[in-house]
């Protein structure tokens, strides 16, 4: 056995251990709510899902301002796609800890899947200002703030995620993707298209630095540098994004205009054509 | 023999129209590839299949932002409208490309029939009411076309020649001024327009 399936066992026994203790705490104290709580959290680990919510719904029974319990319960009833029983489970957790960052940032995302995005913007709003490192929830509520109105928040909120944490490879890509587009309205309440090339190409950069294999990256980047003209680069990454994924329409398609493109400049050779984009 | 720039390009357009038989702009682009190599009924043959691509794209798009909205996922519906716009201005630029393309095969009769198809899919598209006004001047129609003028510049502005058009079509005894801005609306937009003749007519 390798040093790995050495851990693993040890580790299973020592979980194995743990459960049949706390069984044996509830056997003796049925109403020993903190054992109910880590047996559930035991069973939830190993999947065993049904024996969980049992547990949980034991702890909120005997202390029935258990906040851990609460939030648990939520989400689990959120994997169980029970979805009243979800919304209720977090709206108690807030109640009982206004200040529980994690059951905001959970409970927008389970609104967020319900397409209530008001309320999902909020929530992740509130989970920045409990917890201000909370690079996710900054992410997500980058990534929902779509319209062009709000492109300049969106900004702001990839831009402290990658802060936070300048490895968090898809807050570099969705901000450079922001940036390349650049739709965003005016002060004169204006729509206008105002690209940041040069930023989103260091983001695409860094998300690709972070995982080669990103094909859309590679994608992204392509069609950046096609933009700023820098065709040879740009015909690199396309193909990089076609050798990650050779099913890929969008790259061939891309890569065919920039063909196309480099055709017209040097139209008797396409080496003729790679030397003249990159003078 | 290794394949040059141009029958690469080729050759990733068709790779994307194999790879999504739903993707409507690189048969677009396609058929401008080849209409610029003067292989004009394979041109043709693509243009018609991407408005047929991007027109049952449109509507299946349209189909589910109801659907959408009838759940009461509004935000889902917009995406999906915003989207199917999208598939409609690409059917209208193939259709209106194929117009061109038969009018140049002195084909008017088809062509006016792509470019009413092109202001079908998309209302917006200026460039469509412009042709359309060309082929009803050239058969005498000139009211019809003056409107159709009117409306290519009512939809884009910086339609320059369908100002010009504007500049030559108002009588003068009608309204000298309205003719006049026309022709210096076109001036202004696109200065290599060649006016010698209104140069004459307006001083």
């Amino acid at each position: 056995m390798g040093l790995y399936g050495q851990v693993r066992a040890i580790r299973e026994a020592v979980i194995n251990d743990a459960r049949t203790h706390l069984e044996k705490s509830i056997e003796l104290n049925p109403d020993y709510s903190e054992a109910h709580f880590q047996l559930a959290l035991l069973l939830k680990d190993r999947g065993e899902i049904k024996k969980a919510q049992k547990h949980l719904q034991k702890v909120v029974e005997l202390e029935e301002n258990h906040v851990e319990g609460h939030y648990h319960l939520a989400l689990l009833c959120h994997e169980k796609k029970d979805y009243e029983k979800t919304r209720t489970y977090y709206l108690r957790t807030i109640e009982l800890d206004p200040h529980h960052a994690d059951a905001h940032y959970h409970f927008a995302l389970f609104l967020e899947e319900q397409e209530e995005y008001i309320e999902a913007k909020n929530l992740l709003q509130k989970t920045t200002d409990i917890e201000q490192n909370h690079t996710q929830a900054y992410y997500r509520l980058a990534r929902l703030l779509t319209d062009p109105d709000d492109y300049d928040l969106a900004k702001q909120n990839y831009q402290i995620a990658v802060d936070i944490d300048p490895d968090f490879a898809e807050a570099h890509y969705y901000l450079g993707k922001l940036l390349a587009v650049g739709r965003r309205i005016n002060e004169d309440g204006t729509l206008v298209i105002e690209p940041e090339y040069e930023s989103a190409r260091e983001h695409f950069k860094k998300a690709i630095e972070l995982n080669q294999d990103n094909h859309k990256a590679h994608f992204n980047m392509g069609k950046t540098l096609a933009k700023e003209k820098e065709y040879a680069s740009a015909e690199e990454h396309f193909l990089r994004a076609i050798e990650i994924h050779p099913d890929y329409a969008k790259a061939h398609y891309q890569l065919a205009l920039l063909l196309i493109e480099l055709g017209r400049l040097i139209p008797e050779h396409p080496e003729d054509a790679k030397k003249a984009s990159q003078s | 023999m290794p394949l040059s720039s141009p029958d690469l390009a080729q050759y990733h357009l068709e790779r994307a129209i194999a790879l999504d038989p739903d993707y409507a702009a690189p048969r677009y682009h396609l058929a401008l590839y080849l209409k610029q190599q003067e292989r004009v009924q394979e041109a043709l043959r693509y243009l018609g299949q991407a408005v047929a691509v991007a027109t049952r794209g449109a509507d299946a798009l349209a189909a589910r932002a109801t659907e959408y909205n009838e759940n009461h996922q509004f935000e889902r519906a917009k995406r999906c409208l915003h989207k199917s716009q999208a598939e409609r201005a690409l059917a209208a630029l193939a259709s209106c490309e194929m117009g061109l393309i038969l009018l140049g095969e002195g084909q008017s009769a088809e062509a006016e029939k792509r470019f009413t198809q092109a202001v079908e899919s998309d209302p917006t598209h200026a460039d469509a009411y412009y042709q359309l006004g060309r082929i009803a001047l050239e058969q005498g129609r000139e009211k019809e076309a003056r409107e159709l003028f009117e409306k290519a510049v009512d939809m884009d502005f910086t339609h320059a020649p369908a100002h010009l058009e504007l500049a030559f079509l108002i009588p003068s005894d009608e309204d000298q001024e309205a003719a006049r801005n026309h022709y210096l609306i076109a001036l202004d937009l696109d200065a290599s327009l060649r006016c010698a003749e209104l140069e004459k007519r307006f001083g």
